[in-house]
């Protein structure tokens, strides 16, 4: 079952121009695909290819200009609609410290379901279950502002869960962090799918891609290719073309697979390819 | 180092007056204001110094950090007192020397400026010291909460002290990540002249306005998508209880400031009244 | 000339309940022409001690020389210092401040002094470095840049400055992978061709480890290793304790090198492993 169908949409931004005239710039260009309850999604692709443009454009942020996106067959272009889907899609975005509504842990989590005027003694319980979901309980009743980003990102997280949403988006929410803070929110992500939560991940680090069951790749406004991992990774010269790289891992398997040599083209573990390697040459 | 706004300047313990309800410390330090102005006595004040007295003992906040409070408005304490012992011309004549002249009534005027001010600051900074500034944004918000009901936007001015409180860290930040960027650049703060100077700041405010105008633009993203829209019904996880700690403060409160008022109801007449010229000094 | 740090020690809020060393008695001295790499987790001391270079972060103790200039005198003329490290800051496209590109990047040369001829000579050739093309970008505001130019035009900013030292905080933070290999292709320019040092701070170890060749590894405020690329990471256990990644194509080499096979010369990149591992069949056939 679906719980996202974007049909043929299409998003433009307005530009300014030094002599005064508007132009557009079209940011989405009639763009479709699914999203499967349950999966885990990763929308790739360069900067200022769409991709973060697209993901606003999952829970009504923005209103496609062309085509539609539905929610639970909710369209977001009927206003009425808007608080419902917001309700079933969550979203966190790149910037930790530019989500953060409160002062304090807690209530900052509390603020999803204290706009949807859940009863008080839930508003307690859901924030309580949103930071364990995230491993973050100890830090209820601190400020926010002091904590590593990867905390940050996993208190946006909590945010999000909150309104108890079908759909978690995290758009570019590892873009800024370390390869520490990375981890962590990827980890979280997929925890979250692995319990039934339909993740859409937005990225441009390959690595994270790895595991999603289906990867949708962006160029300039349009989807260049879309297929597990795998498929998309095996294609190198259309990963560049979208100004992306294939994992190193991945690119040196399938080069040595290529070349002659019997290992796992897909492997995605550098020391396990060593040891693939080893045995060939051992073997001799 | 930054400090945390998120504390202020508060200081951390559980005492009797940290575990009161914020909003009866507002309403409390609001009566005892209303006190410091209305005193005009010796004994008066020293009925109010005794009353804050007991509120800090009860605080367990150390007078050295109250006392520190009172360092910012050294300056302004000093200032007004000098202006009303030279200024004030009524009463005795006490010292003549060139065109200065003291009156006594100039210098106890002086003298119970200075008091008055140091008793509003320390009442004001206790009450600080004792609450967070997010406990007193919540506070507020409920306090004047029938102001809601004749279309005044309190949750929304209340959002907007939260959000300010939570911003105002990396605001910070970003400015000290600015400054130094540009400094490296060579950019040269510290000498010239005031243009020279205030021209100095133009590249350090661009870009922290165009910073801020994208800090909002995503923060409304994030609100957004967190299902808010304005002044929606919505309800609030925090919850204020009273206990008997409000109770008892509050007793206390109104006991000693119903005797300031019966002191200055019979001011005229009774022998604790203010004129009486043993208590001037 | 080059950069030498003897026992250079920093302490915050010293003497206060609040005192952190940030710096310990770090000593270490970087040549001319070098590109390190400087790792650590954040609170390592990293950015306290590169702050040092161009006396952002006074010297308290310890000594530090820049070239001939003494940085840690009381006195350091900070114009012709800061003229000779320059420093880009993460995300440095965020200090981006006048009305046209022309003008903000002349920003810091015009501070250093420079007169007007040559502030656009050096306007125009370090637009130039970065790849801009000078006339059609003169006149654009820097904010109506794509992110990859903001950040490459802020770079040209501190290069119009002629630094001999070039400090770079994460300079790759936030770019797609495009934008990554544009930013390291010219970072490695500037220092082969250009001669300048380049110092620069990053936590994407593949990304060190490929093009670096020396890594200066900080913890708690000390350095813990100061090594060539290949020759820290054969340190697996120690790395990985530490926190840190280990780059994938060292994964790689070191899982061979334990079953004893050593593969040959320089074998950092993708490129590079796959002709060494096709070597070994060509020897195998030999």
């Amino acid at each position: 079952m679906n719980v996202i169908e974007v049909q043929n949409a299409s998003y433009e931004y307005k530009t300014y121009n030094d002599d005064g005239t508007t132009g557009t710039l079209v940011a989405v260009d009639d763009v479709s695909f699914e999203i499967k309850k349950g999966s885990f999604v990763a929308l790739v692709g360069h900067n200022g290819s769409g991709k973060s443009t697209l993901a606003k454009m999952l829970n009504g942020l923005h209103k496609p200009k062309k085509g539609q996106v539905l929610v639970n067959g909710l369209s977001t272009a009927v206003q009425s609609n808007i608080f419902e889907i917001r309700k079933n899609v969550g979203m966190v975005f790149q910037n930790p410290d530019n989500q953060m509504v409160a002062s304090i842990v807690e209530e900052d989590v509390a603020f999803g379901p204290e706009n949807l005027a859940i009863p008080q003694p839930e508003i307690v319980q859901r924030v309580a279950w949103a930071l364990e979901q995230v491993n973050m309980s100890q830090y209820a009743k601190r400020s926010p502002h002091k904590l590593s980003g990867g905390q940050k990102q996993r208190i946006a997280i909590a945010g999000a869960l909150a309104i108890k949403p079908q759909v978690l988006v995290l758009d570019e929410s590892t873009a800024m962090l370390d390869p520490q803070g990375r981890k962590e929110v990827l980890a979280v992500a997929k925890k979250l799918n692995a319990d039934g939560m339909t993740v859409v991940l937005i990225t441009h680090f390959m690595e994270e891609v790895l595991d999603a069951d289906n990867v949708i790749v962006m160029k300039r406004g349009k989807i260049v290719a879309q297929g597990t991992p795998m498929e998309i990774f095996s294609q190198q010269s259309l990963v560049e073309d979208a100004f992306l790289r294939v994992p190193r891992t991945v690119e040196l398997a399938q080069r040595l697979s290529q070349a002659g040599w019997s290992v796992d083209a897909s492997c995605t573990d550098a020391k396990a390819l060593g040891g693939q390697l080893c045995q060939l040459l051992q073997k001799n | 180092m930054l400090r945390d706004v998120t504390f202020g300047q508060y200081y951390n313990a559980t005492s009797f007056v940290h575990k009161m309800d914020s909003r009866v410390k507002i309403l409390l330090s609001v009566v005892y204001m209303v006190g410091v102005f209305f005193v005009h006595s010796y004994v008066g004040f020293a009925w109010l110094t005794c009353f804050l007295m007991i509120a800090i003992g009860a605080s367990q906040v150390p007078l050295k950090s109250i006392f520190k409070s009172l360092r910012g408005i050294l300056f302004l304490l000093l200032f007004s007192a000098v202006l009303n012992v030279f200024f004030v011309k009524e009463g005795t004549l006490l010292v003549e020397w060139w065109i200065f002249k003291i009156h006594d009534q100039g210098l106890i005027d002086a003298g119970k400026l200075m008091l008055r001010l140091t008793l509003l600051v320390c009442g004001a900074s206790l009450l600080t010291l004792t609450t967070t500034p997010v406990d007193l944004t919540h506070a507020i918000e409920r306090l004047l909460k029938p102001l809601s009901w004749i279309g005044i936007p309190v949750h929304i001015a209340a959002l907007i002290m939260s959000l300010t409180l939570s911003f105002i860290p990396s605001i910070i930040e970003e400015t000290d990540r600015i400054i130094r960027a540009q400094k490296a650049r060579s950019a040269d703060f510290d000498t010239g002249g005031l243009i020279k100077r205030a021209k100095a700041f133009v590249p350090i405010l661009i870009p922290l306005i165009i910073s801020s105008i994208r800090r909002a633009e995503e923060l409304a993203f994030a609100m957004n998508s967190r299902c808010y829209e304005g002044s929606k019904k919505h309800t609030q996880m925090k919850v204020m209880r009273m206990g008997w700690r409000d109770l008892v403060g509050s007793l206390i409160t109104v006991v000693f400031f119903a005797a300031i008022f019966t002191l200055y109801a019979f001011a005229d007449n009774a022998w604790l009244g203010a004129n009486l010229p043993w208590l001037l000094f | 000339m080059s950069i030498v740090a003897k026992e250079l020690t920093f302490v915050y809020n010293p003497n206060t309940p609040f005192a952190k060393k940030a710096v310990d008695s770090v000593s270490l001295t970087i040549n001319d022409g070098e590109f390190v790499a400087i790792v650590g987790h954040t609170g390592s001391g990293k950015t306290t001690f590169l702050q040092h270079l161009n006396a952002l972060i006074r010297v308290q103790s310890g000594q530090l020389y820049v070239n001939d200039i003494d940085v840690s005198a009381k006195k350091v003329d900070l114009k012709r210092l800061r003229g000779l490290v320059g420093m880009v800051f993460q995300y440095p496209e965020y200090q981006l401040f006048a009305d046209t590109v022309e003008q903000d990047v002349a920003f810091g040369p015009k501070n250093l002094g420079v007169d007007k001829d040559e502030v656009e000579a050096r306007v125009k050739n370090a637009l130039t470095l970065v790849g801009m093309d000078y006339e059609s970008c003169k006149n654009k505001s820097p904010f109506d840049l794509s992110g990859g130019e903001k950040r490459r035009v802020a770079l040209a900013g501190v290069l119009a400055m002629r630094p001999k030292v070039l400090v770079l905080d994460e300079p790759t933070a936030g770019l797609d992978p495009e934008g990554k290999r544009e930013i390291l292709s010219l970072v490695k320019k500037l220092n082969v061709e250009q001669g300048i040092t380049v110092i620069m701070v990053s936590h994407d170890m593949n990304e060190v480890y490929e093009n670096v060749n020396r890594i200066i590894v900080f913890k708690d405020g000390k350095v813990l290793y100061d090594l060539p690329p290949q020759q820290l990471f054969e340190k697996e256990d120690e790395i990985e304790q530490m926190n840190l990644e280990v780059p994938f194509m060292a994964q790689f080499t070191n899982q061979l090198k334990r079953r004893g096979i050593t593969l040959k010369g320089d074998v950092r990149t993708v490129d590079q492993v796959f002709e060494a591992v096709q070597a070994l069949k060509e020897g195998d056939v030999c």
